[in-house]
């Protein structure tokens, strides 16, 4: 079971949003993390920017990776899609977002080992971490700035905007699109 | 992002923009991301057993048939005793969409197979009835599992985010 301090951050904004914008809010996050993520863009130890170290000679040659990503040498942190599909919302209280994964998930072994660097090895290596789960400052501050607190109006559109968005694609992935024989 | 005078103008906008998720187009983007979801996911080992579970390591291959594979040689998208039916890699590749329109789709192995097993009379197997029979041996693969029903999701938000700023949003 993966931990839950190295699977799961907290983001602090501000304390007057409420329910429906904190999901927003987190929603618009979580869509900036995979993003930069499947472009090789993480983070360091104080949050700033930083790019993925390049995958090791002996994975991009296991099978699986050749399965999955040919020949490929692109760090995106995507074998099988579902690592970042799986980092979701966890919490949400006033002022504060928690999101991650659910320690005991399939994913968060995964997700613990590119965060701390540590692919099965208990101590882990800032080297070889590719730490996805946050986002520089500046860049929380870009996606806080389409909730602006002082105006009610465009905030409600954008929460609305966003609930909409995730209803309809929920509705279309759930129903619509199916397997069969 | 353009103003609106009402709540109701800005629904308006929304549904407008929401409803091009249902055209053929949107559709088939997204079916053949699940399409690649289930090849990738297949071949990398795991099932899964009905809509939305999570997914699962693949029953192992039987010590007789891994024998089998070893003597007549496999594709090399697998091995010997890799369980991720592949074989010759046929029935994976066939994976693509059997149903589309604007408003559902469906993804399925396709087409007949090359130099394969037989049906009792005699006929080639088609794709989809060697995925019907792995199935029922306890390999089940042809769903979508919970994550990659997020992923879709998460494609079919980018959809409908492009129409969005197509409209100026």
């Amino acid at each position: 079971m993966a931990e839950k301090k190295y699977v799961q951050t907290e983001i602090v904004i501000p304390e007057e949003y409420n329910h429906e914008t904190r999901v927003a809010i987190a929603q618009d996050i979580l869509e900036e993390i995979r993003e930069r993520a499947k472009r090789g863009v993480g983070i360091d130890s104080s949050k700033r920017e930083k790019t993925f170290p390049a995958y090791s000679k002996a994975y991009t040659q296991s099978l699986d990776y050749k399965n999955a990503k040919g020949t490929s040498k692109t760090v995106n942190l995507t074998l099988s899609g579902d690592m970042l599909a799986e980092l979701d919302l966890v919490k949400d209280t006033k002022g504060k977002l928690v999101i991650g994964f659910d320690p005991g998930s399939d994913a968060a072994g995964r997700a613990e080992g590119n965060i701390r660097g540590s692919y099965g090895d208990s101590r882990g290596s800032k080297a070889k971490a590719r730490n996805f789960l946050g986002l520089p400052k500046e860049v929380i501050t870009g996606i806080l700035k389409k909730y602006p607190i002082k105006d009610r109006q465009k905030t409600d559109e954008n929460v609305s905007k966003s609930k909409a968005k995730q209803q309809a694609a929920k509705k279309v992935a759930r129903k619509d699109i199916d397997a069969d024989f | 992002m353009p103003t609106f005078k009402s709540p109701k103008d800005f629904a308006t906008f929304i549904k407008k923009n929401i409803a091009t998720l249902e055209t053929k187009e949107s559709m088939k983007i997204l079916a053949e991301l699940a399409a690649e979801l289930i090849r990738k996911r297949t071949r990398l080992g795991y099932g899964v057993e009905t809509l939305g579970a999570a997914r699962k390591k693949l029953k192992p291959l039987d010590e007789d048939y891994v024998k089998i594979r070893k003597r007549k040689g496999v594709s090399n998208q697998t091995t010997s005793k890799k369980s991720n039916l592949t074989s010759t890699g046929q029935l994976l590749d066939s994976i693509s969409i059997t149903k589309l329109s604007g408003k559902q789709a469906s993804v399925g192995p396709t087409g007949s197979r090359e130099g394969g097993a037989l049906t009792k009379d005699g006929d080639a197997l088609t794709n989809s009835e060697l995925a019907e029979f792995v199935t029922e041996a306890g390999r089940p693969f042809n769903n979508l599992s919970n994550n990659e029903l997020k992923q879709l999701q998460q494609m079919a938000v980018k959809i409908i985010e492009e129409a969005l700023k197509k409209s100026g949003a």
